[in-house]
């Protein structure tokens, strides 16, 4: 049984007989939308917290969200999500291994590393360099449908970006 | 091309040719350049981290009956409890003497006044104030005083506002 089962397996049985589509979002979507979340938030019990006020939401507004493509919907919400729960809460990063923590070659041990500081480096951003610099960087989103997402012009993603490079890089530099 | 130039561009997605010009001369960009392409490669790969999600939160159902006993329970405390609470006033009628004619024995003949004497009497007489007479409280009976031609035998009648007439 994969996790999407797992998790949306009582959800189904009772709630959303007629509402198929849903499912179907939610095991394609979740794992990005926990991923952006995380980075956004920086802290796991956050983001899970984030997550299920999002696919609540999509519940909520699923008539209006485009189900071909609701990808851009869901990074807005969570983008404003997180926006919301950041300003109650200053981030908080966690130090703690994700997915792989066994230890391999030199060069992947120094990308775990990295990771590691670069994770702690965004918490350091300012909110919208940081939404810019996770869905362009992180999320691989062009930059015409950062700006989309996040309501302002390309030129400025592009600067939004710029800057947060710049403050990672110095945060990697100085703690290596 | 200056240094301070190249690396702003370098920050960029895409740096000008003139700023990769600048790398290949210069050792400190060259490394700068280095140092961005790993963290865009660390950056990168936390997109392929699988992370743990959180069972999803059965949304409770809207329930319309609460309303409804909302509303059931605002009428009972809005309308019942002050009525339960609330002091009766009873308003008494007023009662009003029935007049009741009695036999009364025909008093006899006045003796007859002559007409001197009546007008004296009536240039003596002034007007009097009014006065007013004692309210009888409606509580009390009212008792009618009835002769009859036996002189030994007088019937009181008593009317009772609340009871009713009775003869004793």
């Amino acid at each position: 049984m994969s996790t999407g089962d797992l998790v949306l397996a009582p959800f189904r049985s009772e709630t959303l007989d007629d509402r198929p589509s849903f499912e179907a979002l939610m095991a394609a979507h979740q794992q990005r939308v926990l991923r952006t979340a995380y980075r956004l938030l920086g802290r796991m019990e956050d983001a899970q917290d984030v997550t299920q006020e999002v696919f609540l939401r999509l519940l909520q507004h699923l008539h209006r969200v485009d189900g071909d493509d609701p990808k851009a919907w869901l990074y807005r919400v969570t983008v404003n999500v997180c926006n919301d729960h950041y300003r109650r809460r200053r981030p908080v990063v966690e130090a703690v291994d994700l997915a792989d923590p066994a230890p391999g070659p030199q060069h992947t041990l120094e990308l775990e590393d990295r990771k590691q500081l670069l994770t702690q480096g965004l918490a350091t951003l300012p909110e919208r360099e940081r939404a810019a610099v996770v869905l362009r960087d992180i999320e691989g989103l062009p930059t015409r449908e950062v700006a989309g997402i996040l309501g302002v012009e390309e030129v400025t993603v592009r600067s939004q970006i710029s800057k947060a490079r710049m403050r990672l890089a110095e945060y990697v530099r100085t703690r290596k | 091309m200056t240094c301070q130039e190249c690396r702003i561009e370098l920050f960029e997605d895409t740096p000008g040719r003139d700023a990769l010009v600048h790398v290949g001369e210069c050792e400190d960009c060259r490394e700068l350049a280095r140092e961005i392409q790993a963290n865009t490669e660390a950056l990168a790969a936390l997109r392929g981290e699988e992370l743990q999600p959180r069972p999803f939160v059965q949304p409770r159902r809207s329930r319309p009956w609460i309303w409804g006993l909302a509303a059931a329970a605002a009428l009972v405390f809005g309308v019942g409890l002050p009525r339960m609470f609330r002091t009766e006033v009873v308003v008494v009628p007023d009662v009003i003497p029935q007049v009741q004619e009695a036999f009364v024995e025909p008093a006899a003949p006045a003796p007859e006044i002559p007409k001197r004497t009546q007008a004296a009497l009536r240039a003596k007489t002034r007007p009097r104030p009014a006065v007013a007479l004692p309210v009888e409280e409606p509580a009390q009976p009212l008792m009618v005083k009835m002769l009859t031609p036996d002189p030994d035998v007088v019937i009181y009648w008593l009317i009772d506002p609340v009871e009713g007439e009775k003869a004793i």
